[in-house]
């Protein structure tokens, strides 16, 4: 696999030379404002706003920020930037990464990332997905990191060890039944089966931990793979767990608004959660006891995460590139990174989720491990394939509650995915 | 006296007029009527005139949100024929649009009926009635998708209330029931709108129409088929034709209810375009499929203008 580490490292010495000369010492002008676009999701405006005061305090330069409903987003950028029409920052969900890093929308940082002190400790997950034909795109900014959570309490009254979270899919599946088995008010485990996205963080894991894949190969060349035979095993796998009546019947439907299942009430044994809700729940009048773990391949391979969140991107058409730079080296920074901390976000820095939320609370450290090994898909039609209602992995996910042929549902969804990345 | 005999109007006796002198008044005519009409005809043009031209033109390109068009021709119009989800979208849309059409228009008929004439608490419950048509579908959905929750929903506890259990928890995932809610949700949010217009349809029909009526011995049932119907002609074909349109142009609530479940066997034509628009990002299909939309949504209510057309015209 290429790693952004590679991708640095060939990068010639000319890179740098031309780095130092359009470096701060460029024609741009400084700027009194600059405008910044954003999704508007709540818990993001509130952070945002407080970051963007403080970089106005700091340098003076305003930042003139406009959320937009997460809905709308890709298409109103997509517009404005094909118009020019475009902000001279922006913050982009990085499920389309690869989609405005191959459509030009993008202007490539490489070098002036590979000039940040800490451009080794940024999620790599995250700079990969943000890569395109070599030259990087996108700074990973705010991390969602999914984890397994396992609640302590209910482990416990199941006789099972609160403080040893599953090490395979064998001893998951016997945690969830002997939780399950505890009342009909108890579930062992949650999906929220009618959210794409959500449903992409609940299983990714469970597949690239047991050495599959969703897709394959990298940039024009990635195709889908929904009929890896690992996919079928986590399918079957997911269909049995249904099946025994260890998820409650509402998973089938949720379509996120149920997104965690209750884990903070209390009855539910296990879920696959991200590092969002370690905040919800450490901040909350949450009166339960819980682990949090990466998800184990089915036998015991070694977990590996689902990275999700946000790129600061500067698009092509931005006005002051230079400074539109000196603020994500800004917001990346120390500074800043400590007032996300205050807003329980998950910075991208792998050094600063150690040295500024471990202390908060021992159980962030599992996110620190996790963002090292953690994968993020790279796929221009991400959402087509994968996360919309219609797409073809949202049909196979049907098949987990509806006891159909997994075989076979993966067959069919596979054919449209080809249909699909092959427009 | 024949029922129905008075509403006969009669035509304007243009035929006498002088026609050198019609010909210049009607020039004159014509032109103050050009200038009332501008406004309208010019907003109409920006609003629809344009971005539907401009819609035909896209859809005979690969037109992708970001880069470069391409010209195709008829290529998205074939890749349209061919495509298995906007065929069954084509059928569902169809076959959503004829079973809830007859179903409102009859609800909302018999509502009118009740509350057309001034009496105590009409006004109230036509206010009733009308409430859910103000709230957005989005919203509406929203709340319907809560109403049939399996563990905390209304009607879950009304169903228990009277001795029924039944597991909702699939409800929205399957085909039947997830159509049956949609049905529900779209008849309680727009039966209040076409009650009104059938209520100013009734209100339009003379009462000496059915005094006479009553004179002749004819009783409440006789006066609803022999007068109200056939009177109510005109008000009905609109609310046929909004009906139906509506019908096949579904898109919020199956998009928050159902979201295409099962195995896209829900998704409708609307859906479909707005999947191919601003998920795939293919705007020049997704116009291609708007386009045929309009032609087959244009040619239902060509028909329906031809069956409900008063045969005394």
């Amino acid at each position: 696999m290429r790693t952004p580490r590679n991708i640095f490292a060939s990068i010639s010495a000319a890179g740098l030379l031309l780095l130092t000369a359009c470096g701060d010492g460029g024609d741009e002008e400084t700027p009194e404002s600059m405008t910044l676009w954003a999704r508007g999701v709540a818990e993001d405006q509130a952070f945002l706003e407080a970051l963007i005061e403080a970089y106005e305090d700091e340098t003076g330069i305003a930042i003139e920020a406009t959320f937009i409903p997460q809905e709308q987003f890709v298409q109103n950028f997509g517009t404005a930037a094909a118009t020019g029409d475009g902000p001279d920052i922006a913050l982009v969900d990085v499920a389309y990464m690869p989609y405005f890093a191959s459509t030009g929308t993008l202007d490539p940082l490489t070098e002036q990332i590979q000039g940040l002190d800490y451009s080794e400790e940024l999620a790599p997950s995250m700079l990969e997905a943000g890569t395109w034909d070599d030259e990087v795109y996108g700074v990973p900014f705010y991390l969602d990191v999914s984890m397994l959570y396992w609640n302590k309490d209910l482990f416990e009254e199941a006789g099972l060890d609160p403080e040893a979270p599953p090490a395979d899919w064998n001893e998951f599946a016997d945690a969830a039944n002997a939780i399950s088995d505890l009342s009909d008010d108890v579930n062992g485990f949650y999906v929220s089966g009618a959210c794409g996205g959500c449903m992409t963080f609940h299983i990714f894991p469970f597949i690239w931990a047991s050495g599959g894949d969703v897709m394959e190969g990298e940039d024009e060349a990635t195709r889908p793979t929904l009929d890896d035979p690992v996919v079928t095993e986590t399918y079957e796998f997911l269909q049995e767990l249904w099946d025994d009546g260890v998820m409650p019947n509402g998973a089938q439907t949720d379509s996120g608004t149920n997104y965690g299942g209750g884990f903070g009430a209390g009855d539910l044994g296990m879920t696959m959660l991200g590092s969002w809700n370690i905040s919800q729940l450490l901040t909350d009048e949450v009166d339960i006891d819980f682990g949090v773990a990466g998800m184990p391949g089915r036998n015991g391979e070694d977990p590996v995460s689902f990275i999700g969140g946000d790129s600061i991107t500067v698009p092509a058409d931005s006005d002051y590139p230079e400074a539109a730079f000196d603020f994500i080296e800004w917001i990346t920074g120390e500074d800043a990174v400590e007032i996300m901390v205050d807003y329980n976000v998950m910075p991208s820095r792998m050094d600063l989720i150690e040295e500024l939320m471990v202390p908060i609370d021992e159980r962030y450290q599992a996110f620190a491990d996790a963002v090292a090994t953690g994968q993020t898909p790279q796929n221009v039609d991400q959402n087509a394939i994968y996360m919309d209602a219609t797409s073809p992995m949202m049909t196979l996910n049907e098949a987990i509650f509806t006891g159909a042929d997994i075989e076979a549902a993966q067959e069919s969804a596979q054919t449209s995915a080809e249909g699909i990345a092959g427009e | 006296m024949a029922l129905g005999a008075p509403a006969v109007i009669p035509k304007p006796h243009t035929s006498m007029r002088h026609p050198r002198k019609a010909r210049s008044l009607s020039r004159q005519d014509s032109v103050f009527g050009l200038l009332m009409v501008a406004p309208v005809l010019v907003y109409t043009g920006i609003f629809f005139g344009i971005p539907t031209l401009l819609m035909v033109w896209m859809s005979l390109h690969d037109w992708p949100l970001l880069g470069d068009p391409t010209f195709v021709g008829m290529g998205n119009f074939s890749t349209a024929f061919a495509d298995p989800v906007f065929r069954h979208a084509v059928v569902f849309s169809l076959g959503y649009a004829l079973v809830q059409t007859p179903l409102v228009v009859a609800l909302a008929l018999l509502m009118a009926s009740l509350v057309r004439r001034q009496s105590k608490g009409s006004a109230l419950f036509r206010i009733i009635y009308l409430m859910p048509y103000v709230m957005g579908f989005g919203s509406s959905a929203f709340l319907w998708y809560w109403m049939v929750d399996d563990r905390t929903g209304a009607v879950k506890a009304v169903l228990l209330a009277v001795g029924i259990n039944v597991n909702q928890s699939a409800w929205l995932s399957e085909f039947i029931p997830g159509v049956i809610v949609v049905i529900t949700l779209t008849i309680w949010k727009t039966v209040g709108f076409f009650m009104l217009l059938m209520m100013s349809g009734m209100q339009s029909i003379s009462d000496e129409v059915y005094e006479a009526a009553t004179l002749d011995g004819a009783n409440k049932v006789k006066q609803f088929f022999f007068i109200t119907l056939p009177l109510l002609r005109p008000t009905l074909v609109m609310v046929f034709i909004f009906a139906i349109t509506w019908g096949v142009l579904v898109f919020d609530q199956f998009y928050i209810l159902t979201s295409g479940r099962p195995d896209n066997r829900t998704v409708s034509v609307v859906h479909w375009i707005f999947t191919n628009s601003f998920v795939r990002f293919d705007l020049g299909y997704g116009a291609a499929l708007s386009v045929l939309v309009v032609l087959g949504l244009a040619a239902i209510t060509y028909v329906q203008l031809k069956m409900l057309r008063n045969p005394e015209d």
